[in-house]
């Protein structure tokens, strides 16, 4: 997208969010926090899978299921996806998939290295 | 006692479940597709005990949700292909979420063996699984193994076996418990389902009342044809709605949360964990190789080693292979008399397989660099570091793979890129990468360029060719886009890619993983490229020259041998046509070796041939010394007079061509070439191209008379071209375009065949392959012809 700076982009994507935000009954609260706007180093835990079903089904096989604690591992070197640490184990999410994650405030703030 | 038994080996993806499955049957596996679809089918047969044990392995799966292909495969043959015992390999460092799979199995009812990979594993990072617990809170048998080593593989087949003859009782053993709002409905659902005509398979109404209540699309389907309308479907949507709302999630979600709250309290008390490694070895390595800026460059130096390994290391092997055919080609030239038959063995059956065996080595090379990657783990690193920009395209991290090999780096080949692309688990994804992976330069196109680059831009080699790899992966990725968004558009399958922890692969597997797939690939050889390749032969061969014409050409030799043999210096050495044919065979002697027993044997002809060899510029190789002037007339006469024959042959052969029916079809193809000029000799070239893109340059020598062009000489035929009315830079590099993108090569249809299940997409990837590269080429020639570029 040459077309678009960066912030645009941000911007466009903040509103994308904000709208399914609206959209969902039961969507984020002031409370909650999206896994994709966590950076590394984070942890919390799930509160909600949004999406669609399949996703939402793929997702929770896969243990992002409620009460679960996710970790930020690292970003890839084009910044997405995300690799995250769930169950001991590492799994990467395009960060459009995590947005339909929503996580408690971090545990921890961001480690500052790297 | 003695019956056999059918052991089904499942488990998630990465847990070890391939390793266990060679270390069970060893080489003795074959290798097939599970019914209608595309996904490989291994078993394989073992002995234990005088048992006979035979192994089915499932797909790898994290669920049997029936959501992909993969689950639907694993389920049905649990469901209804009886296996006597199923054996789930877990990956004992990554249990909960491997435990998942299991917990699904043990809920369908079949009897379930826990195989506890990678043990070792586990054991080094301090953690401590109790089994035996394990086994209790889970009710089933569980053995420790170590895949790698073949460590545990015995005790699993003793137990698999008792399993297999413990006489199949109601299970009374634990059980996941889904809390009491779901239980309630379940209960429900189970009573709706109690009520109708007994199953005839053993289906547990339990099993299929949670799926029911997890929403499953295939065993709705099931139920509404056993039971008919009768209200269990609704009971199903009722259940649905009450848990949906008291859970606060859907019902699935709520089944989902309870496997893993069981699994969740059965690890907690079985699993101790001695001391809390914050670091482990393997994300050491993938700080570094996965760093934002070193991981690419890392990256880019492994895609660049594995290209050299798999086109250069193979060199050695492929020249073998070549020389191979090439030996059995002159056999069976001598072997049989000339004619058809020699012209349908040597130039159609050896030349057409041997083509493509050729391509043997280079397949095995490049399968098992990719059997490194996948089982080192590092592939799913590639996909992580690259999905960013494929996915703008519509493609996946995992399709950079296939599109390497395929000739990213010009010099590639689609047939192992469209193979590579197994590793891609969403089928959109998958098949747009192999529907653009043809339009890459791979190695078969390069002698084209090499010969129209030579002609046309000579002193640009590099930044043309340059300028072709850009074209193409431009052409890729755009293609990609417009395809994902038409006929391969839709939501695409959520991206979830597991990053499984770096481990040393086994030679053992990496083998039996290039050998199989390998195998496929010269089993297809045999069958449909031998076909192919005759019915191309038949249409560059038939029909043949009318005699009238083949005679005037004969007529033409003729006279042109009497009036060499009139020639004064020539009588005194050649008489008839008996002699010059005996020189012809004294010469091919001669260069076979031994020239001295020669000599006596012919002093004359061996001045002449001496006198022959002199006057071309690397005559220090014939037997020096001995040129007296008197030959040289007489060398100078059979020169021209070879040179002259030489001519006529040529011609014939171009007539002959031409009025083959490829011949036929080239010129009738004139009309529809018109408008990027290409004349009826380019088109049939363009023909016999769909067997390889490497016959254009062969096709492309017969067509302008100058006999077969060997690939690695071919400066005379792009000085004919260069010198030839009719063509200009712009026709050759309209050229280039269409021969990089029109149709890929019929192994790699084939292959496209074979990979997609069915000659729909094969046919596809031909016919838009063409109208592509009929629109590019034709847009550029008409742009080209209108700037006055290149003309």
């Amino acid at each position: 997208m040459p077309s678009k700076t960066k912030n645009e982009i941000r911007i466009y994507r903040r509103r994308k969010v904000n709208e399914e935000g609206h959209r969902n009954r039961m969507g984020r609260t002031s409370e909650t926090q999206r896994l994709s706007d966590y950076v590394q180093g984070q942890k919390g835990r799930i509160v909600r899978v949004q999406g669609d079903d399949r996703s939402r089904r793929r997702m929770s096989e896969m243990g992002f299921t409620r009460g679960m604690e996710v970790q930020v591992v690292k970003a890839a070197p084009l910044t997405d996806p995300v690799e995250y640490l769930v169950k001991g184990y590492h799994v990467s999410l395009r960060r459009e998939q995590a947005a339909h994650i929503l996580m408690n405030r971090p545990d921890m703030e961001a480690r500052n290295h790297e | 006692m003695s019956k056999p038994i059918t052991v089904a080996l499942a488990g998630n993806p990465n847990s070890g479940k391939t390793t266990i499955f060679n270390a069970l049957t060893g080489a003795r596996q074959h290798v097939g597709n599970w019914p209608g679809v595309t996904v490989e089918k291994k078993e394989g047969t073992t002995s234990h005990n005088g048992r006979v044990i035979h192994v089915v392995d499932l797909p790898g799966t994290y669920s049997l949700t029936a959501l992909s292909d993969d689950e639907i495969i694993a389920r049905n043959f649990v469901m209804k292909g009886d296996p006597d015992v199923v054996v789930d390999v877990v990956d004992s460092a990554n249990l909960e979420r491997n435990l998942y799979l299991a917990v699904q199995l043990m809920e369908m009812g079949v009897k379930v063996v826990l195989a506890l990979n990678m043990i070792d594993v586990s054991n080094g990072r301090g953690w401590k699984i109790d089994h035996a617990r394990l086994a209790q809170l889970l009710g089933v048998p569980i053995v420790t193994t170590n895949g790698k080593k073949e460590e545990g593989v015995k005790q699993l087949l003793d137990v698999a076996v008792q399993e297999a003859d413990r006489p199949t009782a109601d299970y009374s053993g634990p059980r996941v418990t889904y809390g009491l709002e779901v239980e309630e409905e379940l209960g429900k659902i189970k009573e709706k389902l109690e009520a109708g005509p007994p199953a005839e398979d053993s289906v547990p109404t339990r099993w299929l009342a949670v799926k029911l209540l997890e929403g499953d699309k295939e065993l709705e389907r099931l139920v509404e044809q056993r039971y008919g309308n009768d209200g269990v479907l609704d009971q199903v949507q009722r259940s649905r709605k009450h848990v949906s709302e008291i859970f606060g999630d859907s019902a699935d979600i709520a089944v989902t949360d309870g496997r893993y709250g069981f699994i969740a309290g059965a690890v907690k008390e079985s699993v101790t964990v001695d001391r809390v490694d914050r670091v482990y070895l393997s994300d050491k390595i993938d700080n570094v190789l996965t760093h934002r800026l070193l991981g690419p460059v890392i990256m880019l130096l492994i895609l660049y080693g594995i290209y050299q390994f798999t086109f250069v290391g193979s060199g050695p092997l492929v020249g073998y292979f070549e020389a191979f055919f090439g030996w059995l080609n002159g056999v069976a030239t001598r072997a049989i008399p000339e004619g058809l038959i020699q012209s349908l063995v040597v130039s159609g059956v050896i030349d057409g397989v041997g083509g493509v065996m050729g391509f043997v080595p280079l397949i095995a090379f490049m399968f098992f660099a990719v059997a490194i990657l996948e089982d080192t783990g590092y592939m799913a690193r590639v996909a992580f570091m690259l999905d960013r920009v494929l996915k703008s395209f519509g493609l996946h991290g995992s399709s950079i793979l296939a599109l390497m090999v395929s000739g990213g780096i010009a010099g590639g080949c689609a047939v192992p890129g469209v193979m590579a692309t197994r590793t891609l688990r969403e089928p959109k994804e998958r098949l747009a990468t192999i529907l653009v992976a043809p339009l890459l330069n791979c190695g078969a196109k390069l002698p084209v360029y090499a010969v129209l680059i030579a002609a046309f831009f000579p002193g640009d080699k590099a930044s043309v060719m340059f300028g072709l790899t850009l074209i193409s992966w431009g052409l890729v990725l755009v293609t990609a886009r417009v395809l994902r968004s038409t006929l391969l558009g839709g939501q695409s399958a959520p991206f979830v890619l597991e990053m499984p922890p770096y481990r040393v692969p086994t030679l053992k597997g990496l083998l039996i993983h290039t050998w199989e797939r390998t195998w496929m690939y010269v089993k297809k050889a045999a069958t449909v490229i031998l076909a192919v390749a005759i019915v191309l032969w038949a249409m560059m061969t038939f029909p043949s020259l009318p005699d009238g014409t083949a005679k005037q050409f004969d007529k033409r030799i003729e006279d042109l041998t009497s009036s060499f043999l009139k020639q004064p210096p020539v009588q005194s050495v050649f008489h008839s046509e008996t002699d010059i044919k005996a020189f012809e065979e004294y010469q091919a002697k001669l260069s076979d070796g031994k020239p001295e027993d020669l000599k006596t044997e012919n002093p004359v002809f061996f001045g002449l041939a001496s006198a022959l060899t002199a006057g071309e510029p690397k005559g220090d190789k014939g037997p020096a010394g001995s040129t007296d002037g008197k030959l040289e007339p007489l060398a100078a006469a059979y020169t021209s007079f070879r040179e002259k024959k030489l001519a006529i042959e040529h011609e014939k052969q171009t007539a002959a061509l031409k009025h083959t029916v490829a011949g036929r079809m080239g010129v009738a193809l004139e009309q529809v070439f018109s408008p990027m000029n290409f004349d009826w000799r380019t088109n049939i070239a363009l023909v016999g191209g769909f067997a390889a893109k490497e016959v254009v340059v062969s096709t492309l020598g017969t067509a302008y008379s100058l006999g077969k062009v060997d690939l690695e000489e071919t400066g005379s035929l792009s000085e004919r071209l260069r010198n030839e009315p009719g063509w200009d830079p712009l026709t050759a590099f309209t050229l280039i375009l269409f021969v990089m993108l029109y149709s890929p090569c019929f192994v790699t249809v084939a292959v496209i065949r074979k990979e997609t299940g069915g000659w729909k997409w094969a046919i596809f990837a031909m016919v838009y392959t063409t109208a592509l590269a009929y629109v590019v080429a034709a847009c550029v020639y008409s742009a080209g012809a209108t700037l006055g570029l290149g003309v």
